[in-house]
């Protein structure tokens, strides 16, 4: 296939732990992601779905493995040539409270990377603020106002707008709708989709509503502590998942019609502790379906069809 | 440097509003200030001329407050006295709070071994008793405003600096910060436009307590003959000298001391009166 616009391999960050040894958010997470696709990432809390959008936006460092922007390694970079390529890679955040700067007006907050990663002049940043603020729905005027006076939804209108201020090619959307209110959601997730559509660009779209996902998603991709445990194409992820979490995770959302067909999977016990991981596959402690060889060998993802890779002993090629 | 001007109209307007007992501490301040400042233009006195009417009572007519033992006016003395003593705490502050604000600001950013190593550093100073190297200080480099202002808002930094690191750590986790190094904006211009409006508020309301600090620090070493020099008058001197009068005559001592008392809880209320208004 083509060269992809992200790739990880390898991935690996670490935070401290408690008792002083180290938690491990994600582990050595292999990840392409390619040119105008949006691929949505899903899991429960905690499971290093943030993690994994902010490493590859290097917000984070990982502590092994490597990031290619369109084929370039740059994990290590640094100084000018990083800064070259920062305006590049975007991200609209969860929190719509913490990510904008009470004490900023608007339009600066918008303004601000094209200044700094564009180089732009004070004029062209002005104009193209004004009229980011009006794509995103706010109208210009909305500049002179602060962070404060706005509600959630309007404040993930601002922080849409920043993200696309210094023309990026990849942006990072981290549950950017989980803290508004159902009725806005759609609302935001739309105007994102939109955006995203007409400018070609592409997005990491994390979430754990399965629901937005599959409205927004070309490809989906599944995390469980800290791995990627599926990725497949939007339609044949959610017309059949195969790993056991997957399918687990798909029954939890309600289905519209009443009877359905499908059986509610309900998943006994809690996340495994990421700094004490179980043996062998990391899910073993909750899958209805593991047989012994699971808690001893460790499965990886493996290429089971065209785009679809699993990482579970019990797949089959034939199953795809 | 009476109201609290960076805040803005709205702070201000909270400030006083909020109930009118807490506009009391700005008013004195504020008065002091004044005084400071117009000193001359309000007394007809000389605070340094010698006569020989000394010790005179309170309400003899010409001199208000009376004379002390040279047979100098009490009231210019007073008036007069204010400036060194204000001047010293107000510059002294101002050198503790662009240093402490300035070092905490960049450890609570930076993080990690520069925040750990900068950290030891300001505890250790803080753990040294501060009016200890004050002393010191001014024993070593002499009496005089540059010593007394380095000294002073030297000891006093390390305690402003240390609040700065824990606001500007916690500022420097939240998004937005992430957002703007993301937008490119290089560490410096972070630290100044993203953090430090964040962190004003608090740190004000520090700045004003410290300066009651250090109005206590210079009033103190004045009294101990390491401050403003004589003949010029200044309220810790002037204690020292009326000490010989305290029963004679106790204004002497009871006047510049209660007015350094005044200037003092007028800095502590006006600091809490920020901090309230804070949350």
């Amino acid at each position: 296939m083509t060269v992809p616009l992200i790739r990880a391999e390898g991935l690996r960050v670490e935070y401290p732990g408690r008792s002083g040894g180290k938690v491990r958010a994600l582990r050595d997470v292999d990840l392409d992601i390619f040119e105008g696709e949006t691929l949505g990432l899903v899991g429960e809390s905690g499971c290093g779905k943030s993690t994994l959008g902010r490493a590859l936006l290097r917000v984070l460092e990982p502590a092994a493995g490597r990031i290619e922007f369109l084929g370039l390694d740059i994990t290590r970079l640094r100084g000018r040539a990083f800064r070259r390529i920062r305006a590049d890679l975007q991200m609209v955040f969860q929190d719509p409270f913490g990510s904008l700067n009470p004490r900023r007006r608007v339009a600066d907050i918008v303004a601000e990377p094209l200044l700094r990663a564009r180089g732009a002049t004070r004029a062209e940043a002005a104009a193209v603020a004004g009229d980011l603020l009006d794509l995103v729905g706010l109208g210009g005027e909305a500049g002179l106002r602060r962070p404060g006076e706005f509600s959630g939804g309007q404040r993930q209108r601002i922080g849409i707008a920043r993200a696309l201020a210094s023309s990026p090619q990849f942006v990072v959307a981290d549950e950017p709708v989980s803290a508004l209110d159902v009725s806005i959601q759609a609302q935001v997730v739309n105007l994102l989709s939109d955006l995203v559509r007409d400018r070609g660009l592409t997005m990491l779209f994390i979430s754990h509503d399965l629901g937005v996902v599959r409205h927004i998603a070309d490809r989906v991709a599944v995390m469980y502590l800290g791995e990627i445990i599926e990725i497949a194409a939007r339609d044949d992820f959610f017309a059949a998942p195969l790993h056991p979490y997957s399918q687990a995770l798909l029954s939890s959302v309600p289905a519209l019609r009443a009877g359905g067909r499908r059986e509610r999977i309900v998943l006994e016990g809690d996340l495994p502790d990421p700094a004490n991981p179980p043996g062998g596959c990391l899910f073993s402690t909750r899958c209805r379906d593991v047989v012994e060889r699971c808690r001893t060998s460790r499965p990886e993802l493996r290429e089971i069809g065209p785009g679809r890779s699993v990482r579970c002993h019990l797949v089959k090629e034939a199953d795809s | 440097m009476s109201e609290p001007a960076v805040l803005g109209r709205r702070w201000r307007a909270r400030a006083f509003a909020r109930s009118w007992p807490a506009a009391i501490p700005w008013l004195v301040l504020a008065a002091l200030v004044l005084v400071a400042l117009a000193g001359p233009l309000l007394v007809s006195a000389d605070p340094v001329r010698q006569t020989n009417q000394t010790l005179l009572p309170i309400g003899t007519p010409g001199h208000l407050l009376g004379t002390d033992d040279l047979g100098r006016d009490e009231l210019a003395r007073l008036v007069y006295g204010a400036r060194p003593l204000l001047s010293v705490a107000f510059l002294a502050t101002a050198v503790a709070a662009v240093f402490g604000t300035g070092i905490g600001l960049v450890a609570g950013f930076a993080g990690g071994r520069t925040e750990g190593a900068v950290m030891r550093f300001v505890d250790f100073a803080l753990a040294f008793p501060s009016i200890l190297l004050v002393i010191l200080v001014v024993a070593a480099a002499g009496p005089g405003t540059v010593s007394l202002v380095s000294a002073i808002g030297v000891s006093l930094a390390p305690g402003l600096a240390r609040l700065a690191r824990a606001l500007s750590a916690r500022e420097a986790a939240r998004d937005y910060v992430v957002a703007a190094r993301l937008g490119g904006t290089r560490a410096p211009r972070v630290m100044v436009r993203e953090i430090l409006p964040n962190i004003a508020g608090p740190m004000l309301a520090q700045v004003v307590m410290t300066l009651s600090v250090a109005a206590g620090y210079a009033a103190g070493l004045s009294y101990l003959g390491l401050g403003i020099q004589p003949p010029t008058p200044d309220w810790g001197y002037m204690v020292q000298a009326g000490q010989e009068f305290l029963f004679s005559a106790p204004r002497l001592v009871v006047l510049p001391a209660a007015l350094t008392l005044v200037l003092v809880v007028a800095c502590n209320f006006a600091g809490d009166d920020l901090r309230d208004g804070l949350v």
